[in-house]
C-alpha cells in the first residue's frame, strides 16, 4: 500500500473517531438534559433511576419525564439533525455557503402560514389546535414549490434559485407585514413567540411523528451524496461527465431538504442558525466528502440543538430562553472561533 | 500673488463670525421658546417624566385608545375636545360620540397616518407611556416640531393608575371630579381590603396567570412589573412569578407544575370576551380544557379544583378598580359570598360610559 492511501486510510480513522466521540457525548448530553429541569421533584439521581427502572415514579414525575422532557430532547434530537443535513444538502447543490434550509423560502413559507393562521384564522386543516402547524408546514413547501419552478423557468442554474428565492421570500415577507399591520396586538405577541422557534411545543406522538418523517428522508440523502459530490466537485460540467443530471439532483436535493425542513419548523417555530453552522463545523472534522458530511452534520445539528435548548431552559430557571435565540448566542462565538482557529488550514 | 491668501483669511473670518451670529440667533430663539413654553398656568408631567406646560385647557385632542377616553368620559371632560380617534373606537354602541370623528390611525399601536393627524389640527396627543408596541419617543419628536404636545399616560398599571387620571383632572381643571373618583376607588379598595386583610401570607392563594402569547409556545406567564401582579396582590393573592423580571416571560412548564397553583388565571385579550361580546365559538372552554390536559397538570390544585379562568381585557384598564371584588371573589369566593361583584362592574358601565353591561367578562372553567 503506497503512503498516500495510508494516510488516506489513517485520516477516515481519525474522523470517524472524532464523529463517534461527538456522538458519544451527544447521547450522554442528552441522558444529562433528561436530568435538568425546574421540577423540585426530579433531581438527576432520581431521573436516571427512574429511566433505568430502579426508583418508581410518582405519577406527576413520569409526566415531567416522559411527556414533557423526553420529547423536547428528542425533537431537540431529530431536529437537529434534520436541519443540518437540509443545511449541507442546499450548501452542496447550491455550490453556496452561506444558504442554510431557511434561505429558499421555507421560513418565509411558514411564516406566511403562521400568519394566516393566527391573523386572519385561515387554516388548511378544519382543527384549530394544529392549525398553525398545518398551514406552516404546508405553506411552506408550496412557496419552496413555486421556487423551485420559477427558477427551473429562468435557467437550472444554483443563482436562478437563490435569486427567485430571495424575490419571493420578500413577496412573502411583504405579505406577512400587511397582516402584521392590521393584526391586534395579541395577534403579534402570538406571531412573534412563534416565530421565536422552540421545542416544547410538540407532543411525544408528534415527536415520534417528525421522527418517523426524518429518518425515512435522511437514507435519501445519503443515496444523492455522491451525486452532490460530484455537483460541489466541479460543477455542473464536472457533474454531467460523470453521469450526474445537475438540473434533476438539484431539484431533487431542494425537495428533500424542503420537507426535512418543513417536517421541524411548522412544529418548533423558526430556528435558523443550525441548518447554517453544523454542516461547516461538519466540514472542518471530515472534509467536504458529502458520504461522511451529511451523517457528520447530523451528530453536530443534534448536539448543537441538545446543549443550546438544554442551556436556554437551565441558565436562568425557570425562564426560557427560546432555543433559536440560545443557539445564535452560543454558536455564533462558537462558530467564528472555529473558522478562524481553521484559517489558512488544510481544510 | 499676495491678495489670494490674504482674501482667503477675511473670507475665513467672515464665515466664522458669520456662524457665530447665527448661533446667537439660534440660541435666542430657543430660549424664547423655551421661555414660552415655560410660561402656562398648567404644569403637567406625564409617565415618561416630560413635563408639559399650557396656558389653558387644550381645546383640541387625539387620543388613540380607549383607556384615555374611558378616563376622559370618568372625568366628566366634555367629548367634543376629542377631535382624533383611532380604529378602536369601532363599537358605536360604546362610543356613539366618535362615529363622525376623524380616525388618525388605524389602532392604539399602528403607525400614525401624520396628515389625518395633521387635518385634525390637535393640540394635544394621548399616547401609551410604556407599551413595548409604541414607540412613545419617536412620536414625541415627530409630533412636538409641529407644535402638537404629546401626553404619555398608561392607564392601565394600578400603581400608576390615580397619577395618570390627576395628570388628565389636572389638565382640564376636573380636580373635584378626580376626587369625587377617587372616593369611589377608596371604598372599593376597602371593601375588599376589610374581607382579606384577615389573611395571613401564606394562606393566600397561589395564583399563575398566563400570556395570551402561551397559545402558540411554552407558558408565558405575567410577571414582576405586569399590572396584573398588583392586581392579585389586591385581590388578596399572591402571583408565583411576581420575582421574575420583565413584565412577561417564558417559563419551563414543569415550573407551573413546580409551583402548584391554587388558581390558573389567563388573560383574555384574545378571546372574544368583554364588552358586548359573549365567546359564542365556546373557545375559552376549550382553550382551558387544553390546558388541563397538558402532562401533569391533572395534579396541579387550580386544576383539581376547577380554579381556571379567563379574565377579560377591561380587567387590565381603569376598570381596574371596580373590577377588583370580581377578581377578589373569584380568588376568596366564601369571603364575598354575600357581595354581589357584578354591581361594580354595572355601575362602572352605566355610570361612567352611560350604557347597560353586556358581554361575558370572566369564563370560567366547566368541567364537562
Amino acid at each position: 500500500m503506497d503512503s498516500i492511501s495510508e494516510k488516506h486510510i489513517e485520516n477516515g480513522k481519525t474522523q470517524f473517531l472524532m464523529v463517534l466521540i461527538l456522538g458519544i457525548i451527544t447521547v450522554f448530553l442528552s441522558l444529562f438534559a433528561m436530568g435538568q429541569g425546574s421540577s423540585s421533584n426530579l433531581d438527576m439521581m432520581s431521573t436516571i433511576n427512574i429511566i433505568l427502572g430502579l426508583e418508581a415514579a410518582t405519577e406527576l414525575q413520569s409526566d415531567i419525564i416522559w411527556k414533557l422532557r423526553f420529547p423536547r430532547i428528542l425533537m431537540a434530537i431529530i431536529g437537529g439533525a434534520a436541519l443540518a443535513v437540509a443545511g449541507s444538502l442546499m450548501q452542496g447543490c447550491l455550490g453556496n455557503p452561506l444558504v442554510s434550509p431557511l434561505t429558499l423560502g421555507v421560513a418565509s413559507g411558514a411564516a406566511l402560514g403562521a400568519a394566516f393562521a393566527i391573523v386572519l384564522g385561515v387554516s388548511v386543516l378544519p382543527y384549530s389546535n394544529l392549525a398553525i402547524v398545518a398551514n406552516a408546514f404546508i405553506f411552506s413547501l408550496i412557496v419552496v414549490a413555486i421556487i423551485i419552478q420559477l427558477g427551473s423557468l429562468r435557467s437550472i442554474s444554483a443563482e436562478s434559485y437563490i435569486l427567485v428565492g430571495i424575490a419571493i421570500t420578500f413577496i412573502s415577507g411583504a405579505v406577512v407585514s400587511t397582516m402584521q399591520y392590521f393584526a391586534t396586538d395579541a395577534q403579534l405577541s402570538q406571531l412573534a413567540h412563534w416565530s421565536f422557534g422552540s421545542l416544547s411545543r410538540p407532543d411525544l406522538i408528534q415527536v415520534l411523528w417528525i421522527s418517523i418523517a426524518v429518518l425515512v428522508l435522511m437514507p435519501t440523502a445519503m443515496k444523492w451524496s455522491w451525486d452532490l459530490n460530484a455537483l460541489s466537485i466541479g460543477g455542473d460540467e464536472f457533474a454531467i461527465s460523470t453521469g450526474v443530471n445537475p438540473a434533476e439532483t438539484r431539484r431533487n436535493m431542494l425537495i428533500l431538504s424542503a420537507f426535512m425542513t418543513s417536517v421541524v419548523i411548522a412544529f418548533t417555530g423558526l430556528i435558523g442558525f443550525v441548518g447554517l453552522a453544523a454542516p461547516h463545523m461538519s466540514r472542518l472534522i471530515i472534509g467536504n466528502d458529502y458520504r461522511k458530511l451529511i451523517p457528520c452534520s447530523a451528530i453536530f445539528g443534534a448536539f448543537l440543538m441538545v446543549f443550546a435548548d438544554t442551556l436556554g431552559r437551565t441558565l436562568f430557571a425557570p425562564i426560557v430562553i427560546p432555543v433559536g435565540i440560545m443557539l445564535s448566542i452560543i454558536g455564533g462565538p462558537f462558530f467564528m472561533y472555529l473558522l478562524l482557529a481553521n484559517r489558512g488550514g488544510k481544510k | 500673488m499676495d491678495l489670494i491668501p490674504m482674501n482667503i483669511s477675511k473670507l475665513a473670518v467672515f464665515q466664522a463670525a458669520l456662524i457665530l451670529f447665527c448661533s446667537f440667533g439660534v440660541y435666542q430663539y430657543s430660549v424664547q421658546e423655551e421661555n414660552d413654553a415655560d410660561g402656562g398656568a398648567i404644569i403637567i408631567i406625564d409617565s415618561n417624566g416630560v413635563e408639559h406646560s399650557f396656558v389653558e385647557s387644550p381645546t383640541r385632542v387625539a387620543i388613540t385608545n380607549t383607556y384615555a377616553a374611558t378616563v376622559i368620559r370618568m372625568l366628566d371632560v366634555e367629548s367634543d375636545v376629542i377631535v382624533g380617534v383611532s380604529g378602536d373606537f369601532y363599537d358605536s354602541s360604546l362610543w356613539p360620540e366618535f362615529i363622525d370623528t376623524p380616525i388618525i390611525q388605524q389602532s392604539a399601536h399602528s403607525e400614525i397616518d401624520f396628515e389625518a393627524l395633521l387635518d385634525a389640527r390637535p393640540e394635544v396627543y394621548i399616547v401609551f407611556a410604556t407599551n413595548g408596541m409604541v414607540d412613545t419617543n419617536a412620536i414625541r419628536e415627530k409630533l412636538e416640531p409641529v407644535g402638537i404636545r404629546v401626553l404619555a399616560l398608561d392607564f392601565y398599571k394600578y400603581d400608576n393608575l390615580r397619577y395618570e387620571i390627576n395628570v388628565i383632572a389636572k389638565l382640564f381643571s376636573k380636580e373635584k371630579e378626580a376626587n369625587d373618583l377617587f372616593v369611589e376607588f377608596d371604598e372599593i379598595e376597602s371593601l375588599v381590603e376589610d374581607r382579606i386583610g384577615g389573611i395571613s401570607e401564606t394562606s393566600r392563594p397561589r395564583v399563575v396567570m398566563e400570556h395570551h402569547a402561551s397559545l402558540t409556545r411554552d407558558p408565558v406567564v405575567l410577571t414582576g412589573t405586569s399590572q396584573w401582579t398588583d392586581m392579585i396582590e389586591k385581590a388578596g393573592g399572591k402571583n408565583i412569578f411576581a420575582d421574575l423580571p420583565g413584565h412577561t416571560t417564558h417559563v419551563d412548564m414543569e415550573a407551573i407544575l413546580d409551583g402548584n397553583p391554587d388558581v390558573l388565571m389567563f388573560d383574555g385579550i384574545t378571546f372574544d370576551i368583554g364588552f358586548n361580546a359573549f365567546d359564542e365559538g365556546n373557545d375559552c372552554q376549550t382553550h382551558m380544557n387544553f390546558i388541563a390536559e397538558r402532562p401533569g397538570f391533572d395534579e396541579v390544585k387550580a386544576v383539581q379544583s376547577d380554579s381556571m379562568m379567563i379574565m377579560s381585557g377591561e380587567f387590565a384598564g381603569p376598570m381596574m378598580i371596580h373590577g377588583l371584588p370580581t377578581l377578589a371573589k373569584l380568588l376568596h369566593p366564601s369571603l364575598f359570598e354575600d357581595i354581589d361583584t357584578e354591581y361594580y362592574l354595572d355601575n362602572y358601565f352605566i355610570k361612567y360610559h352611560d350604557i347597560d353591561r353586556v358581554g361575558k367578562f370572566v369564563c370560567e372553567f366547566e368541567r364537562v
